[in-house]
């Protein structure tokens, strides 16, 4: 096993380990071994992230204490820095729509890959009244153009965003306030010990309208040229290589070959291919999904409940990375829609649905049906509200779900109403970085930033 | 029965019952050839079928024994189903998907000597489960063509299955792989002639096959989408034969015998009405003319130009009215001369009566001047009345017989102009009224003998009316036409006493008179002279009412 060195860099811990080989279906523990032991040829490598326990809220477990917060734990297992020499002059990168807009706007805080709170624009944080006030602090943040982020401008972005205040809303946030220009202050509906996890929602993410700017200003290391329709050059804000965001070709493995830098994929085929490349490192990127299995019948004496079962689904139904599904961490507002579902006889032969084009869905649909869990023999693809119609008027039986962890609210679920929902599997995709790529940073939902190079 | 639709059932029977028969022959001409063909293409078909399936069987055969070379050599094979190697088991889940498209197959499964599959290519994450029937039914059926329906994730599928097996570190394995049975593929070879076919899994009824079923072929058949354990059975390939494009070549031969019938019909009709225009009218018209033909009117013009039958019959007519002519002519002679004979009697009768008075007087005169000579002046005077008397009937008579043999001429003649005269010199006998047609075409003809049919015939009009109170004789000319013949029309009617009908059949007779003074000619001199002047002459008479007499004169002589 390898053996964390300081690199020299505050809150971050690189390993030396040899033998780097990706593993597609390793348990979970040895997925981050595996992760780590990929890093091997990095000269800075990163922990693979361990997932938070069962069940759990992204952060309980990062604020020590209620009143006043470290700004950030001593080692970062969620970083990843390569030690060789950069490579060409520009970052190629492929990776999902999300990945520019980590790289342009910065939230209040983000939780790692771990689950634990990190300071982002706001370098500290303290409560009061129980919990009930949050004070963060700005320190030295700048927009792109060098104006210094103020407490007001957070505010009135907020405040001019809709989805932002809806957010809030949801998050409880009762009374925004901006004491002094590097400090802002939330009032919340009931106390709370740690900081909202809604805070570090990308939705939430600041930025600045300027009449004259195509793009909001935004406070991430990159920027966008003046000249740039779409979201594809990201220069860096303080020197460094721009990074270009690629169209991923039909086969990622062309998108390797071609030298992208940075892979953000689940393709099995993609990730077998890279470990045969001795140039690239595949990180297992944190759990972002769970599959579950939505019937119209009580799950309770049906196999999927079972732990064996969905360890047998994740090694050998799917054919991505996969392990048996933790609880899923559904917002308490989903409750109602979770209710005992109606019994009504079936139409037909009963069928078990799943979202059109969602492999992994498929896969896990096909087994159900070879087995024949709920009495289903077959499957068939179907939309969420397509599959609650159907289930009105007895039709298919189960619907295999996608589901985000860490979603922040209810309605970001696509649940159809009135079924139980029973875990399956929880997926994750996983980062190829090539030798000479610049160091990065994985949060807990699944996101890549890149870290600005040291000059 | 007209003769137009005798001809036009004439056409009939000898247009339609040939085309009738001429429909009937070629439907069943064609029936029996269709039939023959189907029947041709149905023996092709079903062996193309056969040899079609075996055909697939074997590449399917074939495949699956590079597969299993292949599989046998592959040492991942031999760690994940020999030695159970756990990291050597994903490679063997998704195997078959990727052999069986390789091998252009819709059917793959690596079992093991349990039947438990191990690896499937057309359902991936049916693995585990136990199938140990479908290797035996296979195995049992080696060599043949078999089918076997299996579950695929979406849906079912058949297959054309064989079956082959290898040893790998001792233990058994058998490898099944299959081709989509695509009967629609086969019925392609049916090139439209409306023959399909169709796979029957057993029990299947061949109502919703579409059609007759013509050829049927067992195929041993494997179920194992059913919840009961799967038993072997037989399926059908069936090919059908579509009654519709018989149906539509029947169809297409009514459809056209229908149309020749109705060109058929309608050119009977039109034929049948020409015929009949060409040959029924000429007809009518020569019974129209014949009709008209007596012994007054044998003017009728048969003249044609025709050339046929009609022409020669018109022209048989015109000789025939010719000859009746000429024989009316001598009839008339001879009864003109048979009439002087009698009048030539009648005049030695009357004057022998006349003079019998005459000779009685002179005997008794000479008597007297002989025996009695002082008294011959009274005698004389006494006898003179006598003489006189006679003398006068004489005289009469002379004039009366003068009257039977007028001259006549042939010159225009105003007959309104006669009318008027003779209307003068009647008029002291009895009330006369006038109906004269204005712009009346002059006749042809002897006016002195016009003159004298008014005169007899008002004559006779003024005697029958007897002096009855409001008598009147009307005298009346009009323009008319006979057939071809322009006429003038003249009327002389009374409202007297009319005639019986016996007295009506012989007023025409020589003689004859109902009236004391009447010589009993006057009726005849009328008939001859309005034959002499080309007319007609007939009577309308009812007793009691009165009586018209109706002369229609031609405005130009016949002659």
């Amino acid at each position: 096993m390898g053996v964390p060195v300081p690199d020299g860099k505050e809150g971050r811990v690189t390993f030396r380990v040899p033998m780097p080989r990706f593993s597609r279906r390793g348990p979970h523990p040895a997925a981050v071994l595996g992760s780590v032991l990929a890093l091997a040829w990095l000269a800075g490598a990163c922990a693979a992230p361990s997932a938070p326990a069962p069940g759990a809220t992204p952060s309980p477990e990062a604020p020590a204490s209620p009143e006043r917060q470290p700004a950030a734990p001593a080692l970062d297992e969620c970083a990843v820095t390569p030690a060789a020499p950069p490579g060409a002059d520009t970052i190629r990168v492929v990776a999902g729509s999300g990945f520019a807009a980590h790289q342009l706007y910065q939230t209040l805080v983000r939780l790692d890959c771990a689950g634990r709170l990190r300071p982002a624009l706001a370098d500290d944080w303290a409560s009061a009244d129980g919990g009930l006030s949050w004070t963060f602090s700005l320190g030295t943040a700048r927009f792109w153009d060098g104006t210094p982020v103020t407490a007001e401008m957070i505010k009135a972005g907020w405040m001019q965003d809709s989805a932002a205040t809806i957010r809030l809303r949801q998050a409880g946030v009762i009374l925004i306030s901006a004491p002094g220009d590097r400090e802002l202050r939330i009032l919340l509906a009931a106390p709370r010990q740690s900081v909202p996890e809604a805070l570090a929602d990308s939705r939430l993410a600041i930025a600045r309208r300027v009449p004259e700017s195509g793009w909001p200003i935004g406070t991430g290391p990159y920027h966008l040229p003046e000249t740039d329709p779409a979201p594809t050059t990201l220069e860096p804000v303080g020197g460094g290589r721009p990074v270009r965001v690629l169209s991923p070709p039909p086969d990622l493995r062309d998108a390797i070959d071609a030298g992208a830098d940075l892979v953000v994929t689940d393709d099995p085929a993609t990730l077998a291919y890279a470990a045969q490349r001795p140039d690239l490192a595949s990180v297992p990127l944190p759990w972002s999904r769970t599959y579950a299995l939505a019937l119209t019948a009580p799950a309770d004496s049906l196999m999927v409940t079972a732990a064996g079962f969905r360890e047998a689904l994740a090694r050998d139904a799917v054919r991505v990375d996969a392990r048996a599904a933790m609880p899923y961490p559904f917002p308490p507002a989903c409750a109602p829609r979770l209710a005992d579902p109606p019994r009504r006889a079936g139409r037909g032969a009963p069928r078990i649905s799943y979202p059109a084009g969602d492999g992994t869905a498929r896969d896990l649909a096909a087994r159900l049906a070879a087995l024949g869990v709920v009495g289903a023999h077959a499957i068939v693809p179907m939309a969420a509200a397509a599959f609650a119609a159907s289930r009105r008027e007895g039709g298919e039986v189960a619907y295999v779900l996608s589901l985000p962890r860490g979603a922040g609210t209810c309605e970001d679920l696509p649940l159809p109403p009135g079924a139980a929902v029973v875990p399956l599997v929880d997926v994750r995709a996983h980062a190829l970085v090539r030798r000479g790529a610049p160091p990065l940073t994985l949060d807990w939902d699944g996101a890549v930033r890149l870290l600005v190079e040291a000059p | 029965m007209t003769f137009r639709i005798r001809l036009f059932l004439a056409f009939v029977a000898v247009l339609l019952i040939p085309l009738g028969v001429l429909a009937f022959g070629v439907r069943r001409e064609v029936e029996r050839r269709v039939t023959a063909e189907y029947d041709r293409r149905v023996h092709v078909l079903a062996a193309v079928i056969e040899d079609d399936l075996r055909r697939q069987s074997g590449d399917v055969a074939a495949r699956l024994g590079a597969l299993r070379d292949e599989l046998a050599g592959d040492n991942r094979f031999r760690l994940a189903a020999g030695q159970r190697d756990p990291g050597a088991r994903a490679w063997l889940l998704d195997y078959a998907g990727g052999a069986m498209h390789l091998a252009g197959l819709a059917v793959l499964l690596v079992q093991d000597s349990a039947g438990r599959v191990l690896s499937s290519g057309h359902f991936r994450n049916e693995f585990d489960r136990e199938e140990p029937a479908l290797p035996a039914f296979l195995a049992a059926t080696r060599d043949s063509v078999a089918v076997v329906r299996v579950r695929t994730a979406e849906t079912e599928l058949l297959a054309l299955a064989r079956v082959d097996s290898l040893r790998v570190a001792g233990r058994p394995f058998t490898i099944v792989g299959g081709v989509a049975v695509e009967p629609a593929r086969l019925a392609r070879a049916d090139s439209g002639a409306g023959l399909a076919v169709s796979l029957l899994s057993p029990g299947a009824d061949t109502a919703g096959a579409g059609g007759e079923v013509v050829a049927e072929l067992g195929v041993p058949y494997l179920d194992l989408t059913r919840e009961t354990p799967p038993a072997a059975d037989t399926a059908r390939v069936i090919v059908t034969q579509s009654l519709a494009p018989l149906e539509a070549l029947r169809r297409g031969v009514d459809t056209w015998f229908l149309v020749a019938l109705g060109l058929t019909t309608a050119a009977a009709v039109l034929a049948a009405a020409w015929l009949a225009r060409r040959i029924g009218e000429p007809l009518a018209d020569l019974a129209r003319k014949t009709g008209t033909i007596d012994l007054d009117r044998l003017d009728a013009d048969f003249a044609t130009d025709r050339r046929d039958e009609i022409g020669a019959l018109a022209r048989l007519l015109g000789e025939m009215t010719a000859r009746l002519r000429q024989s009316a002519a001598r009839l008339r002679e001879a009864e003109r001369r048979a009439t002087l004979g009698d009048v030539a009697r009648q005049v030695n009768h009357d004057v022998k009566n006349g003079l019998a008075p005459i000779r009685h007087v002179l005997r008794h005169l000479t008597r007297v001047s002989a025996e009695e000579p002082a008294s011959l002046p009274g005698v004389f005077e006494e006898r003179r009345g006598t003489l006189e008397s006679s003398v006068l009937y004489l005289e009469t008579l002379a004039q009366n017989y003068a009257r039977l043999t007028p001259p006549m001429e042939q010159r225009p003649c105003d007959v309104n102009a006669v009318v008027r005269e003779v209307a003068r010199l009647v008029e002291n006998r009895a009330p006369i009224r006038l109906e004269l047609a204005p712009d009346l075409p002059a006749v042809t003809g002897d006016a002195l003998a016009i003159r004298r049919v008014l005169e007899n015939l008002v004559g006779n009009a003024a005697d029958g009316l007897d002096g009855r109170p409001g008598g009147t004789v009307t005298l009346s000319t009009a323009g008319a036409r006979d057939g071809a013949v322009a006429v003038i029309r003249l009327t002389v009617a009374d409202n007297g006493r009319g005639m019986t009908r016996a007295e009506l059949d012989r007023a025409f007779d020589d003689f004859y008179t109902t009236k004391e003074s009447g010589t009993g000619l006057g009726l005849t001199i009328v008939r001859r002279l309005v034959q002499d002047l080309g007319g007609r002459l007939r009577v309308e008479t009812e007793p009691g009412v009165g009586t018209r007499v109706i002369v229609e004169l031609p405005e130009k002589h016949p002659s």
